[in-house]
C-alpha cells in the first residue's frame, strides 16, 4: 500500500543552525500520528516544509506516492489548521468558511450549499453570520477546523491547536477531534508538545528531538517501552523518575542496586557494569503500610493531590521520587514501605541514554 | 488637588499653548500676508491682520490680465514669467506629484512586501535603503542634471516623476514594511493553503489590512513631492513648472520678491493637501503611528 503521506531523509538549515537534519516518517491513510516534541525540535519548519512555505534542502516529500516539492502550495491539498487560527476577522465565518471554496473556483450556489452543510455537520451553523472578530478562541479553533476540512484535503495538518484553549475546553475537543477524523476518514498529522494530546489522541506517535524523529510507535509503545531516556521523561504524567543505580553483572544475567534498593534483579541485558539509569514510572512503585519481600521504608516529604489519585513525593536517597497512591493513602512525614515492579522498570544506559532492552526474569525482549 | 500640582498643569499648557502658536505662525503669517496689499508686505513695524484686505494677490496668481496689469503698475520691472498665470504650475505638479507619488507607493508596498516575506537583501537591507534617503539631495545633483539631459529627461514630466520616485521609494519601503509587518504572515499562508497563489493571497488578505497605512504613507510622500523645490528647479527650464518654482518666479527688478504673491500661491497650494488629508482621515491615526503600535 502507498504510504498517504511520505518524508524522506528531510533536511532544512536556517543560516547556522540545522533545524531538521534527516527526518523520515510515513503516515498510512486514514492515520492519526502525532509529532511530538519540545518547542524548537523542528516539528513546525517540517510541518512549513509540507505544506509548502519552506522548501526542505535535501530529500523529498511524497503524497499518495508522487513528490510535492514542485507543486506550489496553493496546489497541494494538504489542509492546515495554524496555531493561532489565522481566521479572516473581516470576514464573516460564513465567508471564512466558503474562502477555500471560493479560492477553487467553486460555483456560488454550489458553495453557499456546502457552508450550509458542513456548518450543520460540524454544529456551527448558529455562528455563521458573526464576524471572525467576534469569536472567542474555541470559536475560531471550531472555525478554522471546519475552514479546512470543507475543502477536503488529502492530509490534514494541526499546528499545536488547543495551544489557546483552556483546560476544559481542550478534554472536549480531544474526544471530538478523534471522532471526527474518524468519521472523515481523515488522515492527519498532528504537531504538539504536550504528550497528553498526543497519547489522547494518536493512532502512533513520533517523538522529535532537535531535528531528528527518536522514536515512532502507538502511544502504548511509546509508554511502555520508551527508546531512551529523553522519551521516557517526555511521556507520562505524573513525569517518571530517573535514579541513578549501579548495575553488577554474573554471567548474563545483571541486577542493579539504587540509593534504597539493593539486588533488584534485571534479567539478561547487554549493558557494561557500573553507574546507569532506572526509569520507573510513579505507578509502577508500590506503596505498602507493612513491610514486604524486597520493600525499603521511605519517609514521604510532601502530597500532591489529584482528586482520584495523590502522588507522594517520598525521600529517595538524595533525591525526591513520585509515587502514585489511592487518595488519602499517606500524609506528610509517614513512613511508607516502598516496593518495585521489576517488569516494567526501565534500565537506561548512562552514556548513551539509551534504554537497554532485556530479558526480564527469563522473559524474552 | 496641591498648589505644586497646579503649578505643573499650568506649565505644561502654557507648553502647549506656545508650542502651538510657534507650529501655526508660519501659517497664519502665510495666510495674512496673502490678502494685505502691496505696501504692507514687508512693512515695519508687521501689520498682522491688514485694515485693507485684498485679492489682488491671488488675481494675479490666476489671471494673466491682473498679472500683466500689476507688471505694467511696476514699471515694465516684472519678470516675464509672472505675466503668466499660476494654472500650469498647478497642472504639472499635480501630474507629476500624483503619478510620482503612485510610483513610489506602488513600487515601495512590492518592495516591503518581498523585504518582509522572503528577507530580500538580508536582514540589513532596510538599513540601507535609510543611508541612501540620508545622502543630501544636493551632493547629486549635478550628475543628475548630465544624466538627465543626456536621457532627455530634462525638462519633462517624466524626468521629475522618475526622480521624486527614486527619492521617496526609500520612504516608502521603510513605513509600508512596518504595516506589512503588523500582519500575521499567518493569514496569507491560511490563504494559501486554501488555494491562493502567492500575491493573490497578498492581494485579497494584506492589502486590505496595510490600506490604511499605504494611504498615510502616500499622503506623505505627495507632501514630500508637492513641495520639493530642488529637483524641480535643476531639472526643468521652462517647459516643466511646478508650484514651488513658479512660487520662486514671483520676483520684480524693482520691489524685489513679491511677498504677497507668493503668500497668495502658498496658501491656495496647501488646499489639495488639506483635501487629501481630510480625504483619509479615517485611515490616519492609526497610520501616522507609522505601523509602530503592535496588537
Amino acid at each position: 500500500m502507498i504510504a498517504k503521506l511520505e518524508l524522506r531523509d528531510l533536511h532544512k538549515r536556517f543560516d547556522d543552525v540545522e533545524a531538521v537534519k534527516g527526518l523520515s516518517l510515513t503516515l498510512a491513510e486514514g492515520e492519526f500520528l502525532s509529532l511530538l516534541g519540545p518547542s524548537g525540535c523542528g516539528k513546525s519548519t517540517t510541518l512549513a516544509m509540507i505544506v509548502g512555505f519552506l522548501q526542505p534542502d535535501e530529500g523529498d516529500i511524497l503524497i499518495d506516492g508522487r513528490s510535492i516539492l514542485q507543486v506550489a502550495p496553493q496546489r497541494r491539498r494538504i489542509g492546515l489548521v495554524f496555531q493561532d487560527y489565522a481566521i479572516f476577522t473581516r470576514l464573516s465565518v460564513r465567508a471564512n468558511l466558503a474562502f477555500g471554496l471560493e479560492a477553487q473556483g467553486v460555483a456560488r450556489g454550489e458553495r453557499k450549499r456546502r457552508v450550509a452543510d458542513f456548518a450543520e455537520q460540524l454544529h456551527l451553523t448558529h455562528l455563521l453570520s458573526r464576524a471572525g472578530a467576534s469569536l472567542n478562541m474555541g470559536e475560531m479553533q471550531a472555525v478554522a477546523l471546519a475552514r479546512v476540512l470543507i475543502t477536503e484535503p488529502k492530509l490534514l495538518l494541526l499546528d499545536e491547536p488547543m495551544s489557546n484553549l483552556d483546560a476544559a475546553d481542550r478534554a472536549d475537543l480531544r474526544g471530538e477531534l478523534k471522532q471526527l477524523q474518524k468519521q472523515l476518514d481523515q488522515t492527519v498529522l498532528y504537531v504538539t508538545h504536550d504528550q497528553v494530546e498526543a497519547m489522547s489522541m494518536s493512532d502512533r506517535i513520533a517523538v522529535m528531538r532537535e531535528g531528528l524523529i527518536i522514536q515512532v510507535g502507538s502511544p502504548e509503545e511509546i509508554y511502555r517501552r520508551p527508546a531512551n531516556r529523553f522519551v521516557a521523561e517526555f511521556i507520562g504524567d505524573p513525569p517518571i523518575n530517573i535514579l541513578p543505580c549501579e548495575v553488577l553483572k554474573s554471567g548474563a544475567e545483571i541486577s542493579a542496586r539504587t540509593a534504597c534498593h539493593g539486588d533488584l534483579r534485571l534479567g539478561k541485558a547487554e549493558i557494561d557494569a557500573g553507574e546507569h539509569w532506572l526509569a520507573v514510572r510513579p505507578h509502577v512503585f508500590r506503596a505498602g503500610y507493612e513491610p514486604g519481600e524486597g520493600t525499603t521504608p521511605v519517609e514521604v516529604r510532601f502530597v500532591e493531590n489529584f482528586g482520584a489519585e495523590h502522588v507522594l513525593h517520598v525521600e529517595y536517597g538524595d533525591r525526591l521520587v513520585r509515587v502514585v497512591v489511592p487518595p488519602s493513602f499517606a500524609g506528610n512525614l509517614d513512613t511508607v514501605h516502598l516496593g518495585l515492579d521489576l517488569s516494567a522498570v526501565h534500565l537506561i544506559d548512562r552514556s548513551s541514554e539509551n534504554t537497554v532492552p532485556r530479558a526480564a526474569l527469563g522473559v524474552p525482549a | 488637588m496641591t498648589g505644586q500640582g497646579t503649578w505643573v498643569t499650568v506649565v505644561k499648557r502654557a507648553a502647549v499653548v506656545l508650542s502651538m502658536l510657534i507650529a501655526f505662525f508660519p501659517i497664519f503669517w502665510l495666510v495674512s500676508t496673502s490678502f494685505k496689499p502691496f505696501e504692507e508686505w514687508a512693512n515695519w513695524p508687521p501689520i498682522w491682520i491688514t485694515d485693507n484686505p485684498t485679492l489682488q494677490n491671488y488675481r494675479i496668481v490666476f489671471f494673466p490680465e491682473a498679472a500683466r496689469e500689476f507688471a505694467a503698475a511696476q514699471e515694465g520691472s516684472l519678470d516675464y514669467k509672472v505675466s503668466g498665470s499660476a494654472w500650469k504650475a498647478f497642472k504639472d505638479s499635480t501630474i507629476i506629484s500624483t503619478l510620482a507619488t503612485l510610483c513610489s507607493v506602488a513600487f515601495g508596498t512590492l518592495a516591503a512586501y518581498s523585504i518582509v516575506r522572503f528577507r530580500t537583501g538580508g536582514d540589513n537591507y532596510p538599513f540601507q535603503f535609510l543611508t541612501v534617503r540620508m545622502f543630501p539631495p544636493i551632493a547629486v545633483v549635478v550628475p543628475m542634471v548630465a544624466m538627465f539631459s543626456i536621457l532627455r529627461l530634462s525638462d519633462t514630466y517624466w524626468g521629475l516623476i522618475l526622480a521624486y520616485t527614486a527619492f521617496t521609494l526609500p520612504f516608502s519601503i521603510w513605513m509600508i514594511r512596518s504595516f506589512i509587518e503588523d500582519v500575521p504572515a499567518e493569514l496569507e499562508g491560511a490563504a494559501m493553503v486554501h488555494g491562493m497563489g502567492q500575491f493573490r493571497a497578498f492581494a485579497t488578505v494584506t492589502l486590505p489590512l496595510i490600506k490604511g497605512g499605504v494611504l498615510s504613507t502616500a499622503l506623505f510622500i505627495f507632501i514630500l513631492n508637492w513641495s520639493e523645490f530642488l529637483f524641480a528647479l535643476v531639472l526643468t527650464s521652462g517647459d516643466v513648472v511646478t508650484i514651488t518654482i513658479q512660487v520662486a518666479n514671483y520676483v520684480s527688478a524693482s520691489s524685489g520678491k513679491l511677498y504677497g504673491v507668493q503668500a497668495a500661491m502658498g496658501t491656495v497650494s496647501t488646499v489639495p493637501v488639506i483635501v487629501f488629508g481630510y480625504l483619509i482621515q479615517r485611515h490616519l491615526v492609526r497610520g501616522l503611528t507609522f505601523g509602530a503600535i503592535k496588537r
